[in-house]
């Protein structure tokens, strides 16, 4: 149900990100020219926006209720100590909401000037947006303070000194209670101390086991603590009784504390990159699809005006395509793949699948194991990790130690679809990159409007393949971190709501989701692409 | 004692609440003024219909905007209480999302499909508008039915919690809410939009005055009858709460009046500040009459009184939502009790006995900085709003 929900959210809100910015250079373009066949890009491109806005707002209401009640534990976690960012994300859905639609429903009592403004504010709006959601997805991957497990030099998985660890302020009053010797045979790191907390490095395993005990309920002397506690302390009632979620609680809002309030999750080393591709992506898909949408109607057009409109509107929109897949391929994809490389190495391992018994990955096909190195560790010494190899590690790790007899996380394998889901990405994107270059050859040569048909009936496919390409990036993203929800924090299982929505239930919402999608896609064909069959151009007040 | 959490939780709920009363009353009446027009061939009210259709479109907006701030405010501030009411009330949830959902897309099709669908399809769309807001609150309502006393509320030997949803839609308190909930916004819109086009008459006597008398004519009678119904509702959701001591006793103390002990808090004054405000829209609906018998229905003394009517129709509930919320300070759950909570099974216990209290916040939430951001990007979001509203609705096209 997530999936459906959140995957028709990302689609939608990817125009939201693309085309307010794509009317903004047109608008520029207009004061640079002062051709009025911009200012009705401009014109088109917002309508689009607004449209599109509307049924995004939509999906994502559905999207932070699916949150409330199907992830609760997820939404507590984060309304708690990763609130900053949603309190900053909801002043930039407000600034969207009144920005998009003053502007589209403003058009034509506004100046240039003024909608120039507005659209730029339509544009920044969605993108802090985006990048205060992405900063909280950022942070599920790659927790601030996280030290990772595989060491690409060497080639070794580093699970048997403890890793991954998460670096947490312990206050000292909980530290004061705690059993060094025994925290040390754990792998318990102590890295250093404030005035108020011991900073420590903490196997991932004992930090899923805290936050599962304290959605569950367990008291100190019920917990894996009293394991590392002084000898008598829990001789204290008191003590005993006490919730390991206020133990929890203590250390985490200590750790927040330690790294700023505000500026913890925004410390993840995966904000940035992700950041920049997530917008990449929007900015992407817009430009595939407005290429498509002026390209088509281009090929029917009689009237001679409206063709030089839409002519102009064409090469904009191929231009724009062929800048951002450059920098979307070239510079944010690879700063991506650097980030999951050296933090996710595990996710890194199920992109390349190699080594499995019985598995034909993409890159064993293709051989580019040397490139993924160069580009992943700057390095042709450097060592993938192996799936197969990880996959030796998965009977025994987990288990914080088999003669405590103390549960942990059983297993942590990554599905190896990501394998499919991560070329299929870079495949489209490449494939994507070429036709933009082809068509911006034709524009080079001054020949944009005898395209050959063969190229130009590729319009809609390749802008379906740019929304493709997407998922299948955020799939691997996703699914890549599976069984985790937060990366050794909480797993799947830790986060799911206790009342489980029958299947029935989750069916019809699904459903309804994808009634969303397509009641969008008539939307569009009814109040976008329809009117434009007149060929009349929009009076454009100056 | 000031509270931050609970003063961004009131101010987002406020504008919230009179802003959703208005898009429920608005669904179901811009549809109907639509095909009344249609039907009756009268073209003043079709444009009625399309003129109310764009507040309705914005006020949707607005509506839309200070709930969703109103969400983000409550797990942020209250993350383990959204975490247990999230859980529990996934069904009442998820009908007033699938609502939320269903009501805006009938909106826009509504609305963008103005002349471009057929009649009866347009008639259609409109009906699933009004349907829609009127079971948005089925659902909502449910939750700050159970938030008043738990009904249905189920663990199972395995700690896992649920809710029964049929007994909990026996919760006494749910239906002279919900069934209070839609009279009111159904009358406070009426009274709203008479009020709307009196300010219109005042400022543009000419242009306007059939607007305004076609508006009086339509929904002075309707108003008058949804304002009486409300008076015994107001008193049945009142009754309701005698099960709810807590909350009961915090509303009515001011009048010497409590249950099985004393009140924790005297709201009174809000309630008095409630009756007051419906008087008022009595006395205003009364002056119409008065003026009506005497053959001045358009006048601008009716027109003032009109728009004295709607901002209390307005006041009215905000005061109602006010005096509700209020009245189970500091509890999120009004009838329940420290002892009532530590008997739940784990994790339930700990969460309740710890979270079920308004004064106990996410402390990182309240820093000094945060606040100051809020504030500031609250007062920008205001003015946006009113620039927004400036320009769709005030300015004129170049």
């Amino acid at each position: 149900m997530s999936i459906v929900g959140i995957g028709m959210h990302w689609g939608i809100l990817q125009y939201v990100l693309g085309l307010p910015f794509m009317a903004f250079i047109a608008e520029l373009i207009y004061f640079k020219t002062k051709d009025p066949d911009w200012m009705r890009i401009a014109k088109v491109l917002v309508k689009g926006t607004a449209i599109v806005f509307a049924v995004g707002a939509a999906t994502g209401t559905l999207v932070e209720f699916g949150l409330i009640t199907v992830w609760p534990r997820v939404l507590t976690a984060v309304g708690k100590w990763l609130y900053f960012p949603m309190y900053a994300e909801v002043f930039a859905f407000i600034m969207e909401v009144l920005v998009i639609y003053m502007l589209w429903y403003g058009w034509d009592r506004l100046s240039p000037k003024a909608r120039l403004v507005l659209t730029f504010f339509a544009f920044v709006g969605p993108w802090y947006s985006g990048a205060m959601i992405v900063g909280a997805n950022a942070y599920m991957q790659v927790p601030t303070g996280l030290m990772p497990d595989y060491n690409a030099t060497t080639g070794q998985w580093l699970y048997a000194e403890g890793y991954p660890k998460l670096i947490l302020a312990i206050p000292n009053n909980i530290a004061s209670l705690l059993n060094i010797t025994t925290l040390q045979s754990l792998h318990v790191q102590i890295m250093d101390a404030t005035s108020n907390a011991v900073i420590a490095a903490v196997p991932i395993t004992i930090v899923d086991r805290l936050v599962y005990e304290s959605f569950a309920g367990y008291t100190l002397n019920q917990s894996i603590l009293k394991l590392v506690l002084k000898q008598g302390a829990l001789s204290d009632p008191g003590l005993a009784a006490v919730p390991v979620l206020n133990v929890l609680n203590s250390i985490m809002d200590a750790t927040v504390e330690h790294y700023n309030i505000y500026l913890y999750l925004f410390k993840s080393p995966d904000f940035a990159p992700s950041v920049m591709h997530s917008i990449g992506a929007g900015l992407t898909v817009s430009g595939f699809t407005a290429m498509a949408g002026f390209g088509t109607r281009l090929m029917k057009v009689k009237d001679r005006r409206y063709k030089e409109y839409l002519l102009k509107a064409f090469k904009f929109s191929v231009i724009f395509s062929l800048i951002i897949i450059i920098y979307q391929g070239l510079v944010a994809g690879h700063e991506m793949g650097v980030t999951v490389a050296h933090y996710q190495p595990e996710k890194f391992a199920a992109f390349e699948g190699l080594g499995v018994p019985g598995f034909t990955s993409i890159a064993e096909i293709f051989h580019t194991e040397p490139i993924e190195k160069l580009l992943a560790y700057g390095t042709l010494s450097a060592h993938l990790p192996n799936y197969g190899e990880l996959m030796k590690y998965y009977s025994g790790w987990g288990n914080l130690s088999s003669t405590l007899g103390v549960p942990g996380t059983s297993t942590y394998l990554p599905p190896l679809i990501v394998d499919y889901a991560y070329y299929a990405m870079v495949i489209l994107g490449i494939a994507l990159g070429l036709y933009a270059l082809i068509l911006t050859g034709y524009i080079a040569a001054h020949r944009a409007d005898r395209i050959h048909k063969f190229w130009m009936y590729l319009l809609v496919p390749a802008a379906v393949l740019a929304q493709l390409a997407s998922y299948m990036g955020w799939a691997a993203r996703e699914m890549g971190r599976l069984p985790w929800v937060v990366y050794g924090v909480m797993t799947l299982s830790d986060t799911v709501t206790v009342n489980q929505p029958p299947a029935w239930g989750e069916a019809l919402f699904s459903l309804f989701y994808l009634v969303i999608g397509a009641a969008l896609i008539y939307a569009v064909y009814k109040f976008l692409w329809v009117p434009g069959r007149r060929e009349v151009l929009d009076e454009v007040s100056y | 004692m000031f509270y931050s959490s609970v003063f961004w939780l009131a101010f987002n709920f406020g504008i919230h609440i009179v802003m959703v009363n208005l898009v429920i009353g608005l669904a179901v009446l811009v549809p109907l003024l639509k095909y009344l027009g249609m039907k009756r061939n009268d073209q003043l009210t079709v444009n009625m219909a399309r003129r109310l259709m764009k507040y309705y479109a914005v006020t949707y907006g607005v509506a839309g905007v200070f709930g969703t701030a109103f969400t983000v405010f409550l797990f942020s501030y209250y993350p383990f209480m959204t975490l247990f009411i999230g859980t529990v009330n996934i069904v009442p949830f998820a009908i007033a999302i699938a609502m939320v959902a269903l009501n805006f897309f009938s909106l826009i099709a509504y609305w963008y499909g103005w002349d471009r669908w057929s009649p009866r399809t347009h008639n259609f769309i409109g009906f699933l508008m009004g349907a829609s807001a009127l079971l948005i609150p089925f659902g909502f309502r449910q939750v700050f039915a159970f938030l008043n006393e738990p009904v249905g509320l189920r663990f199972t030997p395995t700690g896992s919690v649920t809710l029964n949803v049929a007994q909990a839609y026996t919760n006494p308190t749910f239906w002279p809410l919900y069934i209070s909930s839609i009279v009111g916004a159904l009358t406070a819109t009426m009274i709203a939009i008479m009020a709307g086009f009196a300010i219109a008459y005042v400022r543009n006597p000419e242009a306007e005055r059939s607007y305004f008398e076609a508006a009086v004519r339509k929904f002075f009678i309707p108003s008058l009858v949804g304002l009486l119904l409300m008076v015994p509702l107001m008193f049945s959701y009142l009754m309701s709460l005698t099960g709810v001591p807590y909350k009961f006793n915090n509303i009515m103390v001011g009048f010497g009046v409590t249950i099985g002990g004393d009140a924790s808090y005297n709201f009174t004054w809000i309630f008095v500040l409630h009756l007051a405000l419906v008087a008022i829209q009595f006395i205003a609906l009364l002056y119409i009459a008065y003026a009506a018998f005497k053959g001045n229905l358009v006048t601008r003394s009716t027109a003032l009184w009109s728009i004295v009517g709607g901002a209390s129709a307005l006041g009215t509930i905000e005061a109602g939502e006010m005096l509700n919320a209020f009245a189970q300070f500091p509890n999120f759950i009004a009838s329940l009790n420290a002892t009532q909570a530590l008997s739940y099974p784990k994790p339930w216990n700990v969460i309740l006995t710890n979270y079920n209290n308004l004064t106990n916040y996410n402390t990182l939430a309240a820093a000094s900085f945060g606040q100051f951001f809020t504030s500031f990007m609250m007062a920008v979001m205001i003015i946006v709003t009113i620039a927004f509203i400036y320009v769709v609705f005030f300015k004129r096209p170049r």
